[in-house]
This record gives C-alpha cells, sequence and structure tokens, in this order.
C-alpha cells in the first residue's frame, strides 16, 4: 500500500508525459503486480477524456466583443490605464555623478535596512547586503518594459557589453557634464510614461533629493507600506498613493504640484506637449516595496499565490514579482530622449530592469570600464551571460554598490540602475 | 498554433494590422474561456473576463518578449485576472496561505483511491465522465485550476508553473493531488463501490 501511494505522483506524470525514464520504467514494473494501481491509471485517463469533453466551446461573441473593440479605436496598443506609472525624471543641470549599476537576483533580498558600511568585499553567497543608500521605493520592475525595435530584432545579440558604439558615445561628447539633448533638439521637459500598465500614473514626482545617506541610506527614505503580496498590488495601485522619493529624498510640494499639472497620461506621442512648470524636467520614479525581504513563509506565499498585477508606483512588490510580469510590468527602457539609455536618472535614484543570466563566474573587466555614466539599455537587456556575470562581478566588487545575493544561479536577476549623489 | 506562428502574427499587429489579432483571439479563445470558466463557475464572468484577457494582451503586446509562448503569456494573464476577479468577488479563499494547505503535505499524505475497476459498459462509462466532469468543479481552487490547464489547455507542467509562477516540482506534485481528489470525491459519492 505505502508502495501505491508513492506511484501516485508518478502515476499522474506519466498520464501527462512527464516523467523521466528511469521512474518510467519504475512505474511500469509496478503496475504490472498492482491492478489498484493499474485501475487508478485508468481512472486518470478518464479524467483526462472527461476534461477534454466537458470543455466549452468560446462563445461566438467573444472574438466579436474582442475585435470590436480594437477595431473601433477605443483599444491603443501600449495604451496606459488609468494605473500606468507616470515615471518623470528629474534631470539636473548640474554635472551628474558617474551611474552605478547594481545588480541583484532572485531570490535576492533587498533588505530595508540601512546599507552596511560598503567595504568593497565581493559577498558570499547567500550573504544579505543592504543597497548602499537606495531607496526600496524608488525600485520597481522593468521586466516588461517594452524593447525598442531595435533591441526585439537584437534577439540574438551576442555583441560584448563593453563594446560601446562610438557613434552611441560620440553623441554624448559632453558625459558626464551634462546630458545629452533630446533627438530633435527639443529642449523641453519631457514626462515619459516609463512603466506600461498597470500602473498608477498618480505618483508625485521626485524632486530635490537628499544626498544619499552612506550611513542611514534607505532607512531615512519614508516607507509606507508594508509588503504585500504580489496579488494585492495592483489594488493598492489603485487606492493608495504613495510618494516616490529618491534615496534620502523628500518630496517637493512645489514640484508636485507643476508635474501634476503636466501628468502625461503615457504616450510618447503624449509627452511631446507636455512641458513641466519646472526648468528641470520632472521624472518621478514609481515606488516599490519597502521591504523585498523574503522570509520562508514569505517566500513560500510568493512561490504558491499567483502573481497579481505589477504594483507600480504605489504599490510595494515582492522580488519575486521581477521576474515574470507578463502583463505589462516594468519600465521603458527608453530615456527621456528617446535613445534608449538610462542616463537620465536623478541621482540617487534607483531603477530595476532585468536581465537573465546566470550568477557571475568570474572577474574580468575593471570597473571603470563597466561603470561608465551611461549604460545602453538593449546591451543591458540584451546582456550575454558572460558579460553580465563580470557585470554582476564588478559592482559586487564596487566600492559604493552592495548587492544582497541569493542562492540560486539559474533566477533572473534584476539591474538596479542606481545613481549615487 | 507554434510559436513562430504567433510571433509573426503579433508582429503584424505591432506594425499596425490590428486585424491581425484575430487570430490569436481564435486560436486562444477557447482555453481562454474555459480557463476563466472553470475559475469563475459563471459563463457571464468568464466571457467578461476573457475578453478583458485579449484586450489587455493586445494592449501590451509590446511588453511581450517572445521568451515564452504567447499563449502561455496570455493564460497568465488570463489567471491573474481571474484571480484578481475572485478576490474582489471574494467568492473564494483563492489567495491565501491556508489555502494551499492541501498542497502543504506530499502526495503519500493522501488517502489512496479504492478503485478496483471501472465500468467497461459504455454508457456506464459516459456516466462516469459526465460525473468526473461535474467533481471537477468540486475541486478546491489550486486543483481546480492546474487540471483545468493540464486537461483542457494542455499544457505542460513548465508553462503551468510559469503561468502560476510556481515550480514544476509544485505543479508535479499539485496536479497527482487534484487527480487523487477527484478520486476521492467520487469515491464519497459512490462511483466506485
Amino acid at each position: 500500500m505505502k508502495n501505491c501511494i508513492e506511484m501516485m505522483e508518478l502515476l499522474s506524470a506519466q498520464i501527462d508525459n512527464e516523467l523521466s525514464q528511469a521512474d518510467s520504467e519504475r512505474l511500469q514494473a509496478h503496475l504490472q503486480s498492482c491492478e489498484e494501481c493499474s485501475a487508478i491509471m485508468e481512472f486518470y485517463n478518464e479524467i483526462s477524456v472527461a476534461a477534454s469533453e466537458s470543455a466549452a466551446e468560446a462563445p461566438e461573441e467573444l472574438c466579436t466583443n474582442v475585435m470590436s473593440q480594437i477595431r473601433s479605436g477605443n483599444v491603443k496598443k501600449t495604451a496606459p490605464s488609468k494605473r500606468n506609472a507616470i515615471v518623470y525624471l528629474k534631470r539636473y543641470l548640474p554635472a551628474v555623478a558617474g551611474l552605478a549599476v547594481i545588480l541583484t537576483a532572485l531570490p535576492f533580498i533587498l533588505t530595508n535596512q540601512p546599507p552596511a558600511t560598503t567595504d568593497g568585499v565581493a559577498p558570499v553567497a547567500g550573504e544579505s547586503r543592504t543597497l548602499f543608500g537606495a531607496d526600496p521605493q524608488m525600485q520597481w520592475n522593468a521586466e516588461d518594459a517594452s524593447v525598442s525595435e531595435a533591441a526585439e530584432e537584437s534577439a540574438s545579440y551576442s555583441a560584448s557589453f563593453f563594446d560601446i558604439d562610438d557613434a552611441v558615445m560620440g553623441n554624448y561628447a559632453q558625459f558626464p557634464t551634462a546630458p545629452p539633448e533630446a533627438p530633435g533638439g527639443r529642449s523641453e521637459p519631457v514626462a515619459v510614461d516609463l512603466a506600461p500598465p498597470p500602473m498608477d500614473r498618480s505618483a508625485p514626482p521626485i524632486s530635490d533629493p537628499e544626498p544619499a545617506d552612506h550611513a542611514g541610506g534607505a532607512g531615512d527614505a519614508a516607507h509606507t507600506d508594508a509588503p504585500i503580496d504580489t496579488g494585492e498590488a495592483h489594488h493598492r495601485a489603485e487606492s493608495e498613493i504613495v510618494g516616490t522619493e529618491p534615496v534620502g529624498g523628500q518630496h517637493d510640494m512645489a514640484d508636485r504640484q507643476a508635474v501634476e499639472d503636466t501628468q502625461y497620461a503615457g504616450s510618447d506621442e503624449a509627452a511631446q506637449g507636455i512641458a513641466p512648470q519646472n526648468e528641470e524636467e520632472a521624472i518621478s520614479v514609481g515606488a516599490f516595496t519597502d521591504d523585498l525581504s523574503l522570509g520562508d513563509e514569505a517566500a513560500e506565499a510568493v512561490e504558491t499565490e499567483p502573481r497579481g498585477e505589477p504594483a507600480g508606483i504605489i504599490a510595494p512588490a515582492p522580488p519575486a514579482f521581477l521576474t515574470i510580469p507578463p502583463d505589462g510590468t516594468g519600465i521603458s527602457p527608453e530615456g527621456l530622449d528617446g535613445l534608449v539609455e538610462f542616463n537620465a536618472l536623478i541621482s540617487g535614484a534607483s531603477m530595476i530592469i532585468e536581465i537573465r543570466g546566470s550568477f557571475p563566474e568570474a572577474l574580468s573587466a575593471h570597473p571603470s570600464e563597466f561603470l561608465g555614466d551611461w549604460i545602453v539599455w538593449e546591451r543591458l537587456f540584451k546582456l550575454p551571460q558572460a558579460e553580465a556575470r563580470e557585470l554582476l562581478e564588478v559592482l559586487l566588487t564596487h566600492e559604493d554598490i552592495t548587492i544582497n545575493l541569493g542562492s540560486d544561479p539559474s533566477a533572473h536577476y534584476a539591474v538596479i540602475l542606481y545613481k549615487p549623489q | 498554433m507554434p510559436a513562430i506562428e504567433e510571433l509573426q502574427i503579433i508582429k503584424k499587429v505591432l506594425d499596425g494590422d490590428a486585424d491581425a489579432f484575430e487570430e490569436l483571439v481564435l486560436a486562444n479563445q477557447k482555453n481562454v474561456y474555459n480557463l476563466t470558466l472553470k475559475m469563475t463557475k459563471n459563463e457571464e464572468d468568464a466571457l467578461d473576463l476573457s475578453q478583458e484577457a485579449f484586450i489587455k494582451a493586445y494592449t501590451q503586446l509590446e511588453v511581450f518578449r517572445g521568451d515564452s509562448k504567447f499563449s502561455v503569456w496570455l493564460y497568465r494573464l488570463t489567471y491573474n485576472l481571474c484571480i484578481d476577479f475572485l478576490r474582489k468577488k471574494k467568492k473564494e479563499q483563492v489567495i491565501s496561505i491556508s489555502s494551499y494547505q492541501d498542497d502543504s503535505g506530499a502526495v503519500t499524505d493522501m488517502e489512496l483511491p479504492d478503485i478496483r475497476e471501472l465500468p467497461e459498459d459504455s454508457a456506464e462509462r459516459k456516466e462516469l465522465r459526465s460525473e468526473i466532469a461535474q467533481s471537477i468543479d468540486e475541486l478546491n481552487q489550486n486543483h481546480r485550476e492546474v487540471l483545468i490547464m493540464r486537461e483542457i489547455n494542455d499544457m505542460s507542467y513548465a508553462e503551468i508553473a510559469e503561468t502560476l509562477g510556481v515550480s514544476e516540482g509544485t505543479v508535479k506534485s499539485r496536479i497527482a493531488r487534484a487527480r487523487l481528489s477527484l478520486a476521492n470525491i467520487l469515491k464519497e459519492k459512490g462511483t466506485f463501490p
């Protein structure tokens, strides 16, 4: 009997052709001598037949209604919902500091604790270290960010991350003193929806972030929400407003009002005509959970609970949410100037972008080559595994970056772009 | 529909041919509808949610990265919509750790159904299948959804895992438990004397 119980999972998997050769042979050997299990196997086959026969046909109006809505023009591709995050980047006219890239991986943990003193020591796998100066509220999921057509076409892109095109770099000859101008010489600030729906676009912008508190770090940020499961995320997105802040920063009511007055609903076309009242371009970043740490219980909850819609700028999202958001989470990789570079992050701000790669194995490049001021999105997004690893290694040892490590090298990784003060 | 064909249609849609999206709707509507129907147990809600799922997929098409099949991406989107819908209606405790109590243990913790033999008569076999179909609706949420995805949507363990955001091992175990639960339900009904 005990043996039969142990066979139940094998029986089930056999029906689904999901059994290994070895287990299949073991099962067959058992079935030859067990009438009960043979009967159960036959019953499982009946379940398959019964389920298939009970499948309902889709109502005719389903397709008709869907296409009717699409053709009527009421539905726009990538049209933002009311929960779209509006991302306003505040561009500082003064020279900006170099851009630091921080990598974390699932089930990597971003704690809510003040960052540890950076010691430049590479974290040990499984060790948790807080993100230096990072305000978790500033982090949001960019995994499903829309990718430029060029990036899509370069799905098999395998060039080195470090092969920055001269043409690209040439456009930014003044780096890092000033951000590049938008194409066409557009000088007006542009607010761009960098977060696919559903996100709440009512998040206030970030303004005048205070310098990152190297000692207090994220602890100084105003964290308003306790971590919630992903399924609740979108509900909060609808009903709550959480201020978004850069590291150590606080809201500037005047800036917030200025940006709210020019809030953009999402499309690039709409962004063209928006001119924030501020002289500075205002881009506020969506905020996610202030506590991305997962205990065993939470990890199990994440494991077993289905993921809801993305949290957006106002709802916290557990780190597990970073990996599979098919319904539109994330931030568009395009910067303000549409040149697909994260060159307009607010100082002290951070943005999570997912890349796929395994845990780094070796460090080969010098930090200075990796941590330039500008990182080309499509390269980062399509980073070959080897480069991803190298980049991770460099970031692990960068004096201003701490990374929380997990133990699952096959997990997807989120790249957090962090611009120190 | 093969993945390559899905991607070709998606490209057409993204290039401006909205009508091409209809091919994706037709190819996936049965599975989407059955998923919503089994989760909501209401035809009207199922139709509304199915429509919403396709519309949302259309508006979000640009963020579909093609690293999984479109259909799986669509099912996940549909599944999430259903979960959110059920939460709002509070029909069931669909998203709570306690609702997973049936999955908390191993399959070996479950009772082995006492099935000696199945009816050979075609009429009785047909009746059995009818009872099975009805009993599927009596399964708890977790069991029902994996069984539907597997048996009706013909999704692999990997695809179900991706849709639910769980591991393949969890899917394998959950499906096994679902089938065992179904057998025990029928046993209690006296289907298996």
